[in-house]
Protein backbone atom coordinates (compact mmCIF):
# COMPACT_ATOMS: atom_id res chain seq x y z
CA UNK A 1 0.00 0.00 0.00
CA UNK A 2 2.86 2.44 0.86
CA UNK A 3 4.77 1.48 -2.20
CA UNK A 4 1.48 2.41 -4.11
CA UNK A 5 1.35 5.83 -2.78
CA UNK A 6 5.05 6.91 -3.09
CA UNK A 7 4.34 6.12 -6.72
CA UNK A 8 1.12 7.89 -7.07
CA UNK A 9 3.00 11.50 -5.45
CA UNK A 10 6.24 11.09 -7.73
CA UNK A 11 3.62 10.83 -10.49
CA UNK A 12 1.99 13.98 -9.47
CA UNK A 13 5.47 15.37 -9.55
CA UNK A 14 6.89 14.55 -12.22
CA UNK A 15 4.23 16.36 -14.03
CA UNK A 16 4.78 19.53 -12.21
CA UNK A 17 8.64 19.86 -12.08
CA UNK A 18 11.48 17.90 -10.19
CA UNK A 19 11.26 17.67 -7.00
CA UNK A 20 13.14 15.73 -3.97
CA UNK A 21 12.08 12.34 -4.07
CA UNK A 22 13.62 9.36 -2.05
CA UNK A 23 13.66 5.85 -2.22
CA UNK A 24 14.68 2.85 -1.32
CA UNK A 25 18.06 1.58 -2.11
CA UNK A 26 19.55 -1.87 -1.84
CA UNK A 27 22.82 -2.24 -0.04
CA UNK A 28 24.80 -5.11 -0.35
CA UNK A 29 28.12 -6.34 1.68
CA UNK A 30 31.05 -4.25 1.30
CA UNK A 31 33.56 -7.35 1.09
CA UNK A 32 34.11 -9.99 -1.91
CA UNK A 33 35.07 -12.74 1.00
CA UNK A 34 32.48 -15.24 2.44
CA UNK A 35 34.48 -14.78 5.80
CA UNK A 36 33.03 -11.03 5.80
CA UNK A 37 30.41 -10.58 8.85
CA UNK A 38 28.76 -7.85 10.52
CA UNK A 39 30.24 -7.71 13.84
CA UNK A 40 27.69 -4.67 15.20
CA UNK A 41 24.53 -3.08 14.48
CA UNK A 42 22.16 -1.16 16.88
CA UNK A 43 25.01 -1.69 19.71
CA UNK A 44 28.65 -1.99 19.25
CA UNK A 45 28.77 -6.06 19.26
CA UNK A 46 25.28 -6.41 20.00
CA UNK A 47 25.24 -6.02 23.61
CA UNK A 48 27.15 -2.34 24.07
CA UNK A 49 26.92 1.38 23.64
CA UNK A 50 24.43 2.39 21.08
CA UNK A 51 25.82 2.40 16.81
CA UNK A 52 22.82 2.43 14.99
CA UNK A 53 25.07 1.54 12.21
CA UNK A 54 26.77 -1.72 10.50
CA UNK A 55 30.35 -2.59 11.50
CA UNK A 56 31.15 -5.05 9.04
CA UNK A 57 34.70 -7.32 8.94
CA UNK A 58 36.36 -10.23 7.58
CA UNK A 59 39.30 -10.18 9.89
CA UNK A 60 41.84 -9.03 7.80
CA UNK A 61 43.34 -5.12 7.29
CA UNK A 62 44.61 -3.60 3.73
CA UNK A 63 44.29 -6.75 1.47
CA UNK A 64 40.22 -6.83 0.58
CA UNK A 65 38.74 -4.06 -1.35
CA UNK A 66 36.60 -2.20 0.39
CA UNK A 67 33.73 -1.76 -2.43
CA UNK A 68 30.36 0.46 -2.69
CA UNK A 69 27.64 -0.83 -1.05
CA UNK A 70 24.63 0.29 -3.29
CA UNK A 71 23.89 -2.22 -6.08
CA UNK A 72 23.25 0.41 -8.36
CA UNK A 73 25.29 3.49 -9.78
CA UNK A 74 25.47 6.34 -7.31
CA UNK A 75 28.24 9.05 -7.02
CA UNK A 76 30.40 8.31 -4.01
CA UNK A 77 31.94 11.56 -2.65
CA UNK A 78 35.51 11.00 -1.18
CA UNK A 79 37.10 12.36 2.11
CA UNK A 80 40.53 11.25 2.12
CA UNK A 81 43.76 12.41 3.85
CA UNK A 82 44.31 10.02 7.02
CA UNK A 83 47.40 7.92 7.20
CA UNK A 84 47.01 4.11 6.61
CA UNK A 85 46.04 2.59 9.57
CA UNK A 86 45.53 -1.21 11.17
CA UNK A 87 44.89 -0.30 14.71
CA UNK A 88 43.08 2.39 14.60
CA UNK A 89 42.16 4.98 17.96
CA UNK A 90 42.75 8.52 15.89
CA UNK A 91 40.64 11.86 15.28
CA UNK A 92 41.27 12.19 11.39
CA UNK A 93 38.39 13.22 9.60
CA UNK A 94 36.45 13.42 12.92
CA UNK A 95 36.89 10.13 13.64
CA UNK A 96 35.79 9.09 9.95
CA UNK A 97 38.87 7.95 8.94
CA UNK A 98 39.03 8.12 4.89
CA UNK A 99 34.84 8.15 4.24
CA UNK A 100 32.86 7.85 1.26
CA UNK A 101 29.01 9.74 1.19
CA UNK A 102 26.53 9.22 -0.89
CA UNK A 103 24.20 11.95 -1.30
CA UNK A 104 20.07 11.05 -1.64
CA UNK A 105 17.60 13.70 -0.98
CA UNK A 106 15.42 15.75 1.72
CA UNK A 107 18.37 15.47 3.53
CA UNK A 108 19.20 11.46 3.50
CA UNK A 109 22.59 9.83 3.24
CA UNK A 110 24.75 6.99 3.35
CA UNK A 111 28.52 6.61 4.12
CA UNK A 112 30.94 4.13 3.86
CA UNK A 113 33.84 4.88 6.60
CA UNK A 114 37.02 3.63 8.07
CA UNK A 115 38.73 2.53 4.60
CA UNK A 116 42.53 2.43 3.91
CA UNK A 117 42.99 4.68 0.90
CA UNK A 118 44.68 3.16 -2.52
CA UNK A 119 44.82 3.93 -6.22
CA UNK A 120 41.19 3.88 -6.78
CA UNK A 121 40.45 5.88 -3.62
CA UNK A 122 38.51 9.01 -5.15
CA UNK A 123 35.40 10.63 -5.70
CA UNK A 124 33.76 8.54 -8.45
CA UNK A 125 29.90 6.81 -9.57
CA UNK A 126 30.15 3.52 -9.95
CA UNK A 127 28.02 0.62 -9.31
CA UNK A 128 30.01 -1.82 -6.56
CA UNK A 129 33.44 -0.68 -7.58
CA UNK A 130 36.66 -0.99 -5.48
CA UNK A 131 36.76 2.30 -3.30
CA UNK A 132 40.27 1.60 -1.49
CA UNK A 133 40.98 -1.56 1.04
CA UNK A 134 39.22 -2.78 4.46
CA UNK A 135 41.24 -0.85 6.60
CA UNK A 136 41.03 1.22 10.19
CA UNK A 137 41.71 5.05 9.64
CA UNK A 138 39.94 7.11 12.10
CA UNK A 139 38.46 6.09 15.55
CA UNK A 140 38.23 2.41 15.00
CA UNK A 141 39.37 -0.43 16.84
CA UNK A 142 40.55 -2.89 14.01
CA UNK A 143 39.79 -3.43 10.00
CA UNK A 144 36.73 -3.29 9.12
CA UNK A 145 33.51 -1.05 7.27
CA UNK A 146 31.31 0.99 9.23
CA UNK A 147 28.28 1.67 7.27
CA UNK A 148 25.25 3.93 7.95
CA UNK A 149 21.94 5.59 6.51
CA UNK A 150 21.63 8.99 8.18
CA UNK A 151 18.73 11.89 7.89
CA UNK A 152 19.95 15.36 8.55
CA UNK A 153 22.91 13.83 10.55
CA UNK A 154 20.96 11.65 12.55
CA UNK A 155 21.71 7.48 12.17
CA UNK A 156 18.98 5.27 11.35
CA UNK A 157 18.42 1.85 11.99
CA UNK A 158 15.12 0.39 10.07
CA UNK A 159 17.25 -0.15 7.03
CA UNK A 160 18.93 -3.29 8.32
CA UNK A 161 17.05 -4.24 10.92
CA UNK A 162 14.24 -4.49 8.28
CA UNK A 163 15.43 -6.96 6.38
CA UNK A 164 17.33 -9.13 9.68
CA UNK A 165 20.62 -8.17 9.62
CA UNK A 166 22.36 -8.33 12.81
CA UNK A 167 25.44 -9.74 14.23
CA UNK A 168 27.03 -12.78 12.52
CA UNK A 169 24.97 -12.11 9.31
CA UNK A 170 27.15 -13.04 6.58
CA UNK A 171 28.08 -9.78 4.96
CA UNK A 172 29.74 -11.16 1.75
CA UNK A 173 28.63 -9.03 -1.80
CA UNK A 174 26.55 -10.94 -2.95
CA UNK A 175 23.87 -10.65 -0.13
CA UNK A 176 21.47 -7.94 0.94
CA UNK A 177 22.57 -6.24 3.88
CA UNK A 178 19.83 -3.43 3.86
CA UNK A 179 17.65 -1.39 1.78
CA UNK A 180 18.64 2.56 3.05
CA UNK A 181 17.38 5.25 1.99
CA UNK A 182 18.42 8.04 -0.10
CA UNK B 1 19.20 19.78 -42.90
CA UNK B 2 21.51 17.44 -43.99
CA UNK B 3 21.00 14.93 -46.74
CA UNK B 4 19.69 11.43 -45.41
CA UNK B 5 23.06 10.14 -47.50
CA UNK B 6 25.53 12.25 -45.53
CA UNK B 7 23.57 11.14 -42.94
CA UNK B 8 24.33 7.47 -43.25
CA UNK B 9 27.65 8.44 -44.89
CA UNK B 10 28.32 9.90 -40.79
CA UNK B 11 27.23 6.92 -39.29
CA UNK B 12 28.98 4.36 -40.72
CA UNK B 13 32.24 6.37 -39.96
CA UNK B 14 31.47 6.60 -36.77
CA UNK B 15 30.99 3.03 -36.14
CA UNK B 16 34.23 2.13 -37.76
CA UNK B 17 36.34 4.54 -35.53
CA UNK B 18 34.21 3.20 -32.54
CA UNK B 19 34.58 0.09 -33.22
CA UNK B 20 38.47 0.29 -33.76
CA UNK B 21 38.49 2.46 -30.73
CA UNK B 22 37.12 -1.11 -28.58
CA UNK B 23 40.07 -2.48 -27.08
CA UNK B 24 38.50 -6.00 -26.52
CA UNK B 25 36.28 -6.21 -30.35
CA UNK B 26 40.21 -7.23 -32.58
CA UNK B 27 40.14 -10.32 -29.82
CA UNK B 28 37.71 -13.35 -30.98
CA UNK B 29 38.41 -16.60 -28.69
CA UNK B 30 35.04 -17.31 -26.56
CA UNK B 31 35.70 -18.69 -23.26
CA UNK B 32 34.29 -21.98 -22.63
CA UNK B 33 31.97 -21.61 -19.70
CA UNK B 34 29.24 -23.72 -17.71
CA UNK B 35 26.12 -24.47 -20.25
CA UNK B 36 23.42 -22.76 -18.02
CA UNK B 37 25.48 -19.59 -17.70
CA UNK B 38 27.07 -19.23 -21.42
CA UNK B 39 26.18 -15.52 -22.36
CA UNK B 40 23.85 -16.82 -25.45
CA UNK B 41 22.39 -19.37 -22.77
CA UNK B 42 20.83 -16.00 -20.83
CA UNK B 43 19.98 -14.36 -23.33
CA UNK B 44 17.72 -17.07 -25.32
CA UNK B 45 16.12 -16.33 -21.26
CA UNK B 46 15.93 -13.00 -22.15
CA UNK B 47 14.50 -12.99 -25.76
CA UNK B 48 11.91 -15.91 -24.50
CA UNK B 49 10.70 -13.92 -21.68
CA UNK B 50 10.40 -10.71 -23.57
CA UNK B 51 8.22 -12.82 -25.97
CA UNK B 52 5.32 -14.42 -23.57
CA UNK B 53 6.82 -13.44 -20.25
CA UNK B 54 4.95 -11.21 -17.09
CA UNK B 55 6.53 -7.87 -16.62
CA UNK B 56 8.17 -9.71 -13.04
CA UNK B 57 9.97 -12.26 -15.43
CA UNK B 58 11.26 -10.04 -17.49
CA UNK B 59 12.18 -7.45 -14.44
CA UNK B 60 14.02 -10.90 -13.40
CA UNK B 61 16.01 -12.26 -16.71
CA UNK B 62 16.87 -8.54 -17.41
CA UNK B 63 18.59 -8.31 -13.87
CA UNK B 64 19.88 -11.84 -13.94
CA UNK B 65 21.94 -11.07 -16.88
CA UNK B 66 23.32 -7.98 -15.60
CA UNK B 67 24.40 -9.39 -12.25
CA UNK B 68 25.78 -12.65 -14.35
CA UNK B 69 27.73 -10.28 -16.92
CA UNK B 70 29.84 -8.77 -13.69
CA UNK B 71 31.29 -12.42 -13.80
CA UNK B 72 31.63 -12.89 -17.49
CA UNK B 73 34.14 -11.84 -20.12
CA UNK B 74 34.16 -8.66 -21.69
CA UNK B 75 34.57 -10.21 -25.00
CA UNK B 76 31.50 -12.94 -24.95
CA UNK B 77 29.51 -9.94 -24.55
CA UNK B 78 30.81 -8.06 -27.01
CA UNK B 79 30.47 -10.82 -29.40
CA UNK B 80 27.08 -11.30 -28.60
CA UNK B 81 26.06 -7.47 -28.82
CA UNK B 82 27.50 -7.45 -32.27
CA UNK B 83 25.29 -10.44 -33.86
CA UNK B 84 21.93 -8.84 -31.57
CA UNK B 85 18.85 -7.63 -33.56
CA UNK B 86 16.08 -7.97 -31.49
CA UNK B 87 15.68 -4.39 -29.55
CA UNK B 88 14.92 -5.63 -26.16
CA UNK B 89 17.71 -8.01 -26.21
CA UNK B 90 19.77 -5.50 -27.04
CA UNK B 91 18.72 -3.39 -24.44
CA UNK B 92 19.03 -5.86 -21.74
CA UNK B 93 22.59 -6.70 -23.29
CA UNK B 94 23.88 -3.08 -23.34
CA UNK B 95 22.12 -2.50 -19.92
CA UNK B 96 24.59 -5.17 -18.49
CA UNK B 97 27.67 -4.33 -20.58
CA UNK B 98 26.90 -1.02 -18.87
CA UNK B 99 26.89 -1.63 -15.86
CA UNK B 100 30.21 -3.84 -15.74
CA UNK B 101 31.45 -0.29 -17.04
CA UNK B 102 30.30 1.13 -13.90
CA UNK B 103 31.52 -1.94 -11.32
CA UNK B 104 34.84 -2.19 -13.08
CA UNK B 105 35.51 1.41 -14.20
CA UNK B 106 36.10 0.79 -17.66
CA UNK B 107 33.89 3.68 -19.44
CA UNK B 108 35.47 2.05 -22.87
CA UNK B 109 33.03 -1.09 -22.53
CA UNK B 110 30.13 1.49 -23.66
CA UNK B 111 31.95 2.06 -26.45
CA UNK B 112 29.58 -0.60 -28.59
CA UNK B 113 26.56 1.28 -27.51
CA UNK B 114 27.71 4.16 -28.51
CA UNK B 115 29.06 3.36 -32.07
CA UNK B 116 25.15 1.30 -32.01
CA UNK B 117 23.26 4.46 -31.05
CA UNK B 118 24.38 6.78 -33.69
CA UNK B 119 25.14 4.33 -36.57
CA UNK B 120 22.42 1.88 -36.36
CA UNK B 121 20.25 1.72 -39.56
CA UNK B 122 17.11 0.57 -37.73
CA UNK B 123 15.68 3.64 -35.46
CA UNK B 124 14.39 0.73 -32.64
CA UNK B 125 17.96 -0.55 -32.15
CA UNK B 126 19.50 2.81 -32.23
CA UNK B 127 16.53 3.41 -29.32
CA UNK B 128 17.45 0.52 -27.42
CA UNK B 129 21.24 1.17 -27.54
CA UNK B 130 20.63 4.55 -25.89
CA UNK B 131 18.32 3.42 -23.62
CA UNK B 132 21.04 0.44 -22.27
CA UNK B 133 22.59 3.27 -21.03
CA UNK B 134 20.14 4.39 -18.27
CA UNK B 135 21.16 4.65 -15.04
CA UNK B 136 24.65 4.70 -15.31
CA UNK B 137 27.15 7.44 -15.41
CA UNK B 138 26.53 7.94 -18.84
CA UNK B 139 27.61 11.55 -19.56
CA UNK B 140 30.50 11.16 -18.11
CA UNK B 141 31.51 8.17 -19.57
CA UNK B 142 30.96 9.75 -23.10
CA UNK B 143 33.09 12.29 -22.34
CA UNK B 144 35.88 9.84 -21.21
CA UNK B 145 35.17 8.21 -24.22
CA UNK B 146 36.49 11.18 -25.27
CA UNK B 147 33.22 13.04 -26.86
CA UNK B 148 32.77 11.30 -30.03
CA UNK B 149 29.51 10.56 -29.30
CA UNK B 150 27.00 13.16 -27.01
CA UNK B 151 23.25 13.11 -26.11
CA UNK B 152 23.52 16.76 -27.90
CA UNK B 153 24.21 14.91 -31.02
CA UNK B 154 21.92 11.65 -30.40
CA UNK B 155 18.78 14.18 -29.11
CA UNK B 156 18.72 15.71 -33.61
CA UNK B 157 18.25 11.85 -34.42
CA UNK B 158 15.29 11.26 -37.12
CA UNK B 159 13.48 8.74 -34.73
CA UNK B 160 11.01 10.40 -32.09
CA UNK B 161 11.56 6.98 -30.14
CA UNK B 162 15.71 7.81 -30.23
CA UNK B 163 15.33 10.94 -28.59
CA UNK B 164 12.54 10.17 -26.40
CA UNK B 165 14.76 8.22 -25.06
CA UNK B 166 17.88 10.17 -24.62
CA UNK B 167 15.61 12.96 -22.10
CA UNK B 168 14.28 9.48 -20.41
CA UNK B 169 18.36 8.93 -19.77
CA UNK B 170 19.27 12.11 -18.21
CA UNK B 171 15.78 12.38 -16.40
CA UNK B 172 16.58 9.18 -14.43
CA UNK B 173 20.82 9.94 -14.67
CA UNK B 174 20.34 12.84 -12.83
CA UNK B 175 17.52 11.57 -10.14
CA UNK B 176 18.92 7.74 -9.67
CA UNK B 177 22.62 8.33 -9.76
CA UNK B 178 22.64 11.71 -8.17
CA UNK B 179 19.78 12.51 -6.20
CA UNK B 180 19.76 15.62 -8.22
CA UNK B 181 22.76 16.79 -7.15
CA UNK B 182 24.97 16.51 -10.27
CA UNK B 183 26.04 19.72 -11.84
CA UNK B 184 27.80 17.91 -14.96
CA UNK B 185 24.38 16.16 -15.29
CA UNK B 186 22.00 18.80 -15.55
CA UNK B 187 24.18 20.81 -17.52
CA UNK B 188 24.27 18.42 -20.12
CA UNK B 189 20.74 17.98 -19.79
CA UNK B 190 20.35 22.11 -20.24
CA UNK B 191 22.35 21.79 -23.35
CA UNK B 192 20.36 19.07 -24.77
CA UNK B 193 17.12 20.85 -24.29
CA UNK B 194 18.95 23.94 -26.30
CA UNK B 195 20.29 21.42 -28.85
CA UNK B 196 17.18 19.35 -29.54
CA UNK B 197 15.12 20.73 -32.51
CA UNK B 198 12.14 18.85 -30.84
CA UNK B 199 10.32 21.17 -28.03
CA UNK B 200 8.47 18.32 -26.29
CA UNK B 201 12.18 16.42 -25.53
CA UNK B 202 13.85 19.86 -24.82
CA UNK B 203 10.36 20.55 -22.26
CA UNK B 204 10.50 17.32 -20.71
CA UNK B 205 14.47 17.80 -19.82
CA UNK B 206 14.12 21.34 -18.48
CA UNK B 207 10.87 20.30 -16.22
CA UNK B 208 12.16 17.00 -14.63
CA UNK B 209 15.60 17.62 -14.47
CA UNK B 210 17.02 18.73 -10.86
CA UNK B 211 18.83 22.27 -11.49
CA UNK B 212 20.06 22.47 -7.95
CA UNK B 213 23.82 22.80 -9.03
CA UNK B 214 24.12 23.94 -12.47
CA UNK B 215 26.12 27.48 -13.31
CA UNK B 216 25.68 30.79 -14.57
CA UNK B 217 25.77 30.07 -18.08
CA UNK B 218 23.25 26.78 -17.92
CA UNK B 219 20.72 29.60 -16.34
CA UNK B 220 21.30 31.33 -19.03
CA UNK B 221 20.80 29.01 -21.75
CA UNK B 222 17.48 28.28 -19.94
CA UNK B 223 16.95 32.08 -19.66
CA UNK B 224 16.78 32.03 -23.34
CA UNK B 225 14.10 29.41 -23.76
CA UNK B 226 11.59 31.51 -21.95
CA UNK B 227 11.44 33.04 -25.78
CA UNK B 228 11.11 29.79 -27.41
CA UNK B 229 7.52 29.74 -29.71
CA UNK B 230 6.77 26.67 -27.82
CA UNK B 231 4.75 27.43 -24.74
CA UNK B 232 5.02 24.21 -23.21
CA UNK B 233 8.80 24.45 -23.74
CA UNK B 234 8.66 27.99 -22.14
CA UNK B 235 6.73 26.41 -19.37
CA UNK B 236 9.09 24.28 -18.96
CA UNK B 237 12.33 26.71 -18.84
CA UNK B 238 9.99 29.15 -16.07
CA UNK B 239 10.05 25.50 -14.21
CA UNK B 240 13.58 25.25 -14.58
CA UNK B 241 14.58 28.34 -13.65
CA UNK B 242 12.51 27.89 -10.21
CA UNK B 243 14.94 25.29 -9.49
CA UNK B 244 17.98 27.08 -9.67
CA UNK B 245 20.79 27.77 -7.01
CA UNK B 246 21.14 30.77 -4.52
CA UNK B 247 23.21 32.61 -6.43
CA UNK B 248 21.24 32.60 -9.28
CA UNK B 249 17.57 33.29 -7.96
CA UNK B 250 17.28 37.33 -8.70
CA UNK B 251 18.24 37.38 -11.64
CA UNK B 252 16.09 34.05 -12.48
CA UNK B 253 13.10 35.87 -10.45
CA UNK B 254 13.20 39.15 -12.08
CA UNK B 255 13.10 36.68 -15.78
CA UNK B 256 10.15 35.17 -14.94
CA UNK B 257 8.10 38.12 -13.09
CA UNK B 258 8.90 39.64 -16.89
CA UNK B 259 7.61 36.41 -18.72
CA UNK B 260 4.46 36.75 -16.16
CA UNK B 261 3.88 39.78 -17.13
CA UNK B 262 4.76 39.65 -21.10
CA UNK B 263 3.50 35.89 -21.90
CA UNK B 264 -0.26 35.74 -22.42
CA UNK B 265 -0.75 32.01 -22.43
CA UNK B 266 -2.16 30.46 -18.94
CA UNK B 267 0.20 27.29 -19.02
CA UNK B 268 3.50 29.70 -19.08
CA UNK B 269 2.37 32.37 -16.39
CA UNK B 270 1.21 29.31 -13.69
CA UNK B 271 4.73 27.78 -14.50
CA UNK B 272 6.19 31.96 -13.59
CA UNK B 273 4.37 31.82 -10.45
CA UNK B 274 5.39 28.51 -9.24
CA UNK B 275 8.95 28.94 -9.88
CA UNK B 276 8.46 32.71 -8.34
CA UNK B 277 7.17 30.55 -5.21
CA UNK B 278 10.51 28.31 -5.38
CA UNK B 279 13.03 30.70 -5.47
CA UNK B 280 12.56 32.24 -2.17
CA UNK B 281 10.08 31.79 0.28
CA UNK B 282 10.47 35.31 2.30
CA UNK B 283 10.70 37.20 -1.07
CA UNK B 284 8.24 35.53 -3.34
CA UNK B 285 5.50 36.27 -1.12
CA UNK B 286 5.66 40.33 -2.09
CA UNK B 287 6.72 39.34 -5.48
CA UNK B 288 3.58 37.49 -6.01
CA UNK B 289 1.89 40.66 -4.68
CA UNK B 290 2.81 43.01 -6.82
CA UNK B 291 1.56 40.78 -9.52
CA UNK B 292 -2.02 40.65 -8.77
CA UNK B 293 -3.99 42.13 -11.17
CA UNK B 294 -1.81 41.87 -14.08
CA UNK B 295 -4.49 39.13 -15.19
CA UNK B 296 -7.53 38.82 -13.63
CA UNK B 297 -7.53 35.20 -14.18
CA UNK B 298 -4.96 33.66 -12.48
CA UNK B 299 -5.08 36.08 -9.06
CA UNK B 300 -6.46 33.15 -7.84
CA UNK B 301 -3.44 31.10 -8.15
CA UNK B 302 -1.34 33.69 -6.78
CA UNK B 303 -3.86 33.42 -3.87
CA UNK B 304 -3.01 30.14 -3.29
CA UNK B 305 0.53 30.25 -3.32
CA UNK B 306 0.61 33.04 -1.13
CA UNK B 307 -2.24 31.04 1.90
CA UNK B 308 0.60 27.94 1.06
CA UNK B 309 3.90 29.83 1.36
CA UNK B 310 2.37 31.25 4.99
CA UNK B 311 2.50 27.89 6.07
CA UNK B 312 6.15 28.31 6.30
CA UNK B 313 6.68 24.16 5.04
CA UNK B 314 10.57 23.61 4.87
CA UNK B 315 10.42 21.21 1.83
CA UNK B 316 9.87 21.89 -2.34
CA UNK B 317 8.16 18.87 -2.15
CA UNK B 318 5.71 19.48 0.78
CA UNK B 319 4.95 23.03 -0.36
CA UNK B 320 4.26 22.02 -4.20
CA UNK B 321 1.86 18.97 -2.65
CA UNK B 322 -0.12 21.58 -0.83
CA UNK B 323 -0.70 24.30 -3.69
CA UNK B 324 -1.82 21.02 -5.41
CA UNK B 325 -4.51 20.24 -2.84
CA UNK B 326 -5.30 23.87 -2.93
CA UNK B 327 -5.65 24.31 -6.32
CA UNK B 328 -4.51 21.99 -9.52
ZN1 LIG C 1 30.81 1.53 13.39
Amino acid sequence: MKTMKLTLAAAVLAATGWGTTVTAATAVGPICDAAARVGSTTYYSCSGSSHNALDISNGTCSVWNHRGMINVSRHYAYYGGCANNCSGGTSCNGGAGNYYVVSGGSGWDFRQLHLNSNGSSRSQTCDRCALGLVGSTGNSTGAHVHADNRQYGTRKTAWYTSVGTTCGTNANCSNRLGTPTL
Amino acid sequence: MVPVSMKQAGRAALLVVLTSLSPLAARGEVAIRPAQCTVQGMLDDVRQAMKHGSPALKRYVKMRLKEAALAMSAESLLAAWQGERDPEVLEALGAALATKASNTGAPGLIQPLLARAVGDADPALRAAAVRGLRGVPSVEFMEKNGGVVTYEQLVRDASPEVRAAVAENLVAESADVYSGHDRGVSEAAVSVAAASEDPAVAAKLLREVSMEAVGHEAVEQVTRQLRSENPELRAAAATALGGVPGGEAAGARGSLVDLYRDDKDPAVRKAALQGIARLGQSQAASVLESLRGVDRSMDAEIDAWLNVLKLNLQEWELVLREKQRLRR
